[in-house]
């Protein structure tokens, strides 16, 4: 183990150099996730270029008020974030742990409200495999299917980041309670904050692409109801 | 935008020594603003046919967005250049996944075939 007293550990030179350390082998951690997201939303535009109409009607019986109010949830929830990444920096504990609490907070509504939503399309019987009923266009019911299957794998490895990112938020906010972080360390923090803005990076691509195909259609444009 | 030029004095270039410098509480509240109006701009303009166009606009708006978040909220703005070009790096794949997966279903339909020593003649073929 390192110094008790030191916030470099043994292995790096300078405190400079432990920060970068960290922050590039959290890019790269997050370079796998690009990744992974990234193959869903290649298989995303591969399905809506040859289901180009079933992606917009389908589309249009998501409720973009709900993503849109989800949105703003998560963009605020960064802004708190970055605010408890400075006060840590600036050594405000105080700070720190309100931002952090704040942080939690809007990441819980944005889930509350993915849980209303995902329960609407339960009861619309919009849920392939388990479900689904299409009961529009025939010929758009498989292009539907394979729109609602990408819109539930996606927002939900989304919300299981969430999820895992509420986890984590907890364990820093019971340290930084603990005073483990000071001016000169709080990289878990730091750290942290990159993986919740991450999150809320995809989050502003699968908005628009899922909840804002069908939106100038008008009401009801397709599906049932 | 904007807000970009209202940084303090402290540079990137400088490379090494701190980090980052710190970053107001103005500049995180003007790309909240930016992030706020984007997505509003995002539901406006998604509410219009605009054709062939709706995607790219959205998608233009969301790059814009996750650009603001990437070198603002995520400090790549102040971050060494080893750190970006881990970032860049990462993109850069991302753009190669896109890239190979449509250089393929972009043209499936419309290669013509061609003709080949190998394949039957046609004209026999219908005989």
């Amino acid at each position: 183990m390192s110094n008790a007293h030191s916030p470099v550990a043994h292995h790096f030179y300078t405190i400079e150099q432990q920060k970068e350390s960290a922050t590039i082998g959290m890019w790269l951690f997050l370079a796998t996730e690009i990744l992974l997201f990234g193959a869903l939303f290649t298989a995303y535009a591969v399905y809506r270029y040859k289901f180009p109409d079933a992606f917009m009607v389908a589309s249009s019986r998501m409720d973009w008020k709900m993503g849109g109010l989800n949105t703003l949830f998560l963009i605020v929830s960064s802004v708190t974030m970055v605010f408890a990444v400075s006060s840590a920096e600036k050594g405000r504990r105080g700070g720190l742990l309100g931002f952090l609490a704040a942080t939690g907070f809007f990441g819980t509504l944005f889930l509350v409200v993915k849980y209303f939503e995902y329960k609407h399309h339960y009861l619309d019987h919009d849920v392939p495999g388990l479900n689904f009923q299409w009961t529009g266009a025939p010929e758009l019911a498989n292009g539907a299917q394979m729109f609602f299957f990408l819109y539930f794998f996606m927002t939900g490895l989304h919300a299981l980041h969430m999820i895992v990112g509420l986890g984590l938020l907890i364990w820093i906010f019971i340290t930084a309670y603990q005073g483990k972080y000071s001016p000169e360390y709080y990289n878990p923090v730091e750290m942290f904050g990159l993986y919740w803005h991450f999150v809320d990076l995809v989050w502003i691509f699968l908005f628009p692409l899922l909840y804002l195909l069908g939106a100038h259609l008008p009401p009801g444009g397709g599906g049932h109801h | 935008m904007g807000q970009a030029t209202q940084q303090p004095a402290t540079h990137p270039a400088n490379g090494h020594s701190h980090a980052h410098p710190t970053i107001s509480p103005a500049t995180y509240l003007l790309v909240l603003a930016a992030l706020v109006i984007g997505t509003v701009v995002t539901v406006w303009t998604a509410s219009m046919d605009l054709g062939a166009f709706n995607t790219p606009v959205a998608l233009a708006i969301a790059i814009g967005k996750a650009a603001l978040i990437i070198l603002y909220f995520m400090h790549i703005r102040y971050s060494t250049w080893l750190t970006r070009t881990v970032v860049i790096g990462s993109f850069f794949f991302l753009i190669v996944l896109f890239g190979l997966t449509f250089s393929d279903y972009l043209t499936r339909e419309k290669t013509p075939e061609i003709p080949s020593l190998y394949s039957p003649d046609p004209i026999l073929k219908q005989q």
